[in-house]
């Protein structure tokens, strides 16, 4: 009876440790449970001027070779 | 699934030129601290400082001096995620945001993270902080992407004398065996690798080349994962509320009328 | 570099301030007065049921505090049902090796069965006229169950909160399991203090206002105990505690414990000294859980 109570108790607390601690290289999503789309997004932070203070007018009028140059890519 | 991909960074090569962290800078489009205000740390050339939500690469200068400036040598080191074989960041993650990618690399997804920093405590060396820009925690995908489209990572591909070099973890690690074996036999004792075998975590699929201790580099010298506590700290909580639920039955229970009188 | 207590030294802390501390502080008030509460609804005396009611009305207050504070706690509050459902698949999510995920989830089921003896005492102090409401609480069978499970919930959601510090690898928190003991322990002893105040603010005089002083008195006995463990077991990482911090938690055991044990033990039958000791228990609760809190911050690699 109390082996059988002992056994039970390892087998809890085996069930209760992450399945991230006994994974192996390649072996497979670990802890993962696989909460993903089709794609998988990653660059929410990219905003290379966060923060960074303006000093000039945020858009300045286009010099002429410029608007040129713009309006012929389009 | 492709083959486990991972980067060895050879520290005796490094030359301290962060090209890695300027490359990893444009490609992920991260910002500067402060908006870019001129932040020097003042005691070193390392002025990053640390990896966090928007340094993924950061150039370790360990300057080893005596007082007097006559011996010594410069000790620099490219840190990067690790990409930890057992990660303790993956598993803390409470939203799944972390998740372990075809590669057996570790990247977080920055729809699905809601910011409850769990996973910057839960990392063993320090690498994730939280991104002011998208609020989320954010670190080192290993180049994701580029990975996808057949591309080598930003960092092994700028930098310059091949500290950083890329590739399936089983060649790096014997191309690390190797020029550690190079190294001792030309006289450097020190050399050993951190991180390549299955010691550590399982295996770090960034592991790296030192001639000095771990902490002199400011890496752990024995990273567990967090979920070593889990079982004991739950026992212990249960115990705790077993003796106090004892006492409560003590107190509390039906007792002879009388005892019960206040003094007025 | 001098030498590494250990290997959490070179982690990275987590923004987990002053919203924490108060988190703890709430949920912690909030699990204890239910515990109480609807311990002595199943096994007390029936003329201290007002205490048992008293119990769940301050439960329910604080567990609303303490789910704003985990909220906006939160870097994108906008997201927080992402703990609850993947955002990606829409299957619910439960880890059951993440504490942050299987606490999320013990918050959730403990303010539904605080919920329902908070109908339960509503319907008997006649605040509610819906009278099946009054079912909710022993000694009917259903109120037997829903204290019974209640309590098992309150007790789950005062230990986690120190098992998460514990399954993290920040200096202190991970480099002990007992602070999940002690902070569940301490959280029985500041709600016990919480409804003995209002018992004597209020003039009560049930027979379960000493029962409340005597519980206090033991399980703060209890918690310096456990203290005394955590620091033994901490070891050489126990020097963190030699700085302001170390100092600050000798003010919590000092005012927290050591003093309300000994006024107790002075003049026991007084209700001033137990309504001044109980304050200090409290004051004492909210300084312990500042320095657990806090003193891993100033640690970086």
């Amino acid at each position: 009876m109390r082996s059988v109570c002992l056994a039970s108790v390892a087998i809890v607390l085996a069930a209760c440790t992450s399945p991230e601690s006994t994974r192996t290289r390649g072996g497979g999503p670990g802890a993962d449970i696989g909460n993903r789309g089709s794609e998988v997004m990653m660059h929410e932070g990219s905003k290379p001027f966060h923060g960074t203070p303006v000093k000039q007018p945020a858009q300045p009028p286009p010099l002429d070779s410029a608007s040129q140059a713009d309006r012929l890519s389009r | 699934m492709a083959e486990p991909m991972g980067f060895f960074t050879d520290t005796t090569v490094c030359i301290g030129c962060k090209a890695c962290e300027v490359a990893c800078k444009q490609w992920n489009q991260l910002p500067s601290p402060e908006g870019g205000a001129n932040t020097m740390s003042g005691d070193s050339y390392d002025n990053t400082r640390k990896l966090d939500g928007i340094n993924w690469r950061h150039v370790k200068f360990v300057e080893q001096f005596s007082e007097d400036r006559v011996g010594g040598r410069w000790l620099l080191m490219s840190d990067v995620c690790k990409h930890c074989v057992r990660a303790g960041c993956l598993e803390v993650c409470p939203t799944n945001a972390i998740i372990r990618t075809e590669f057996d690399t570790v990247v977080i997804q920055s729809d699905v993270c809601n910011g409850c920093g769990a996973c910057v405590a839960g990392c063993p060396f320090g690498v994730i902080d939280i991104n002011p820009v998208s609020k989320t925690a954010q670190k080192c995908t290993l180049c994701y992407d580029r990975l996808q489209a057949g591309m080598e990572p930003a960092c092994s591909k700028a930098c310059p004398t091949d500290s950083i070099q890329f590739g399936p973890v089983r060649e790096l690690r014997e191309r690390g065996a190797k020029r550690v074996s190079q190294l001792n036999d030309g006289g450097e004792s020190r050399a050993y690798l951190y991180g390549a075998d299955e010691k550590m975590l399982g295996g770090l699929n960034s592991f790296f080349l030192l001639v000095d201790k771990p902490e002199v580099y400011g890496l752990p010298p024995d990273p567990k994962l967090p979920s070593r506590n889990l079982v004991p700290a739950s026992m212990f909580s249960a115990l705790g509320a077993l003796l106090v639920a004892l006492i409560g039955v003590f107190s509390f229970r039906e007792r002879r009328s009388g005892e019960g009188e206040d003094r007025p | 570099m001098s030498e590494i207590a250990s290997s959490t030294w070179f982690t990275t802390a987590p923004h987990w301030g002053w919203l924490i501390v108060f988190y703890y502080l709430f949920g912690g008030l909030a699990a204890g007065s239910y515990f109480i509460a609807a311990l002595i609804d199943l096994i007390g005396r029936r003329e201290d049921r007002p205490i048992a009611r008293m119990g769940y009305f301050v439960a329910i207050p604080c567990l609303m505090v303490s789910g704003v504070l985990l909220l906006v706690d939160l870097y994108r509050p906008d997201r927080f049902w992402h703990l609850f459902l993947q955002s990606n698949t829409m299957r619910p999510i439960f880890q059951y090796w993440a504490p942050m995920s299987i606490g999320s989830w013990g918050i959730i089921v403990f303010s539904l069965f605080a919920l329902l003896s908070f109908l339960a005492a509503l319907a008997e102090s006649r605040h509610l006229s819906w009278g099946w409401a009054g079912h909710l609480r022993p000694p009917s069978i259903v109120g037997r169950v829903i204290a019974v499970l209640g309590i098992l919930m309150a007790m789950y959601v005062a230990g986690y909160a120190g098992v998460l510090l514990a399954v993290t690898n920040r200096p202190l928190w991970s480099d002990t399991p007992l602070l999940g003991m002690l902070l569940g322990v301490s959280a029985m002893s500041i709600s016990a203090s919480l409804l003995l105040l209002i018992a004597r603010w209020r003039g009560l005089k049930f027979p379960g206002v000493r029962s409340l002083d005597r519980f206090d008195s033991w399980v703060i006995g209890l918690t310096l105990l456990v203290l005394v463990a955590v620091i033994v077991s901490l070891g050489s990482v126990a020097r963190v505690w030699l700085s302001l911090w170390g100092a600050l938690l000798l003010v919590a055991v000092l005012v927290g414990m050591i003093v309300p044990l000994f006024m107790r033990w002075r003049s026991a039958r007084s209700a001033q000294t137990s309504a001044l000791a109980a304050v200090m228990v409290l004051i004492g609760g909210f300084i312990l859980r500042t320095v657990i809190v806090f003193t891993q911050q100033g640690i970086q690699p």
